[in-house]
């Protein structure tokens, strides 16, 4: 087992508690991009374009 | 939904622990690749603290002044964000974890979302009663 693979799974395993499955999918996909590229960033950087109006709609609005 | 929410303190422990990770595993301590993780994984935390206080919202257990606040922070911590980009494009893959301005930049989106994660935390772990129909 590679060195800090079980240190990384704690951490996942904690954000699947704490936020649910879909952070902590996120965030497992963050560590399995060895050299990032352009096109990773803007994948990243694209999470926090969603307005604040869109978190809050009502679940019929949602997409 | 406080279950959602890590604290703020749990979240740079976190982001700590994420860029220890990164840095001990051999062969894959790029300074791109840490960048990358710690903004993703601040941002991950972000944007699941927002999708819990969605939820809080569509309960109806949110004040319009509690909105107001969250808003606010939220459009703080995209501007923070937004800077962030604007120096990793310019950087690309000069980009190091200890240039002065990366630093400067990233520090202030987790500080950001500190304060957006620790504002939801403390207006959501007092219990309100539901207010149908908002």
């Amino acid at each position: 087992m590679p060195p800090g693979t079980l240190e990384i799974a704690l951490l996942i395993g904690q954000a699947l508690m704490k936020y649910g499955p879909d952070v902590a999918r996120q965030i497992q996909l963050l560590f399995t991009k060895t050299n990032p590229t352009a096109a990773d960033w803007e994948v990243v950087f694209a999470l926090s374009e969603k307005t604040y109006d869109q978190f809050v709609a009502p679940l019929s609005k949602l997409p | 939904m406080n279950k959602k929410i890590l604290t703020p303190f749990a979240a740079a422990i976190a982001i700590a622990a994420c860029l220890f990770l990164i840095s001990t595993t051999p062969g894959c301590n790029t300074p791109q690749r840490t960048a990358y993780v710690a903004v993703g994984v601040t941002q991950s935390l972000a944007v699941g603290a927002m999708n819990g206080w969605g939820d809080w919202v569509r309960a109806g257990r949110a004040t319009d002044a509690d909105q107001v606040a969250v808003r606010q922070a939220w459009e703080r911590y995209q501007g923070a964000v937004r800077v962030a980009h604007s120096v990793e494009l310019s950087l690309q893959t000069s980009i190091a974890t200890t240039d002065p301005v990366w630093l400067q930049v990233t520090a202030a989106v987790g500080a950001s979302s500190d304060e957006l994660i620790a504002l939801i935390k403390s207006l959501t772990s007092t219990p309100k009663p539901i207010t149908p129909g908002t």
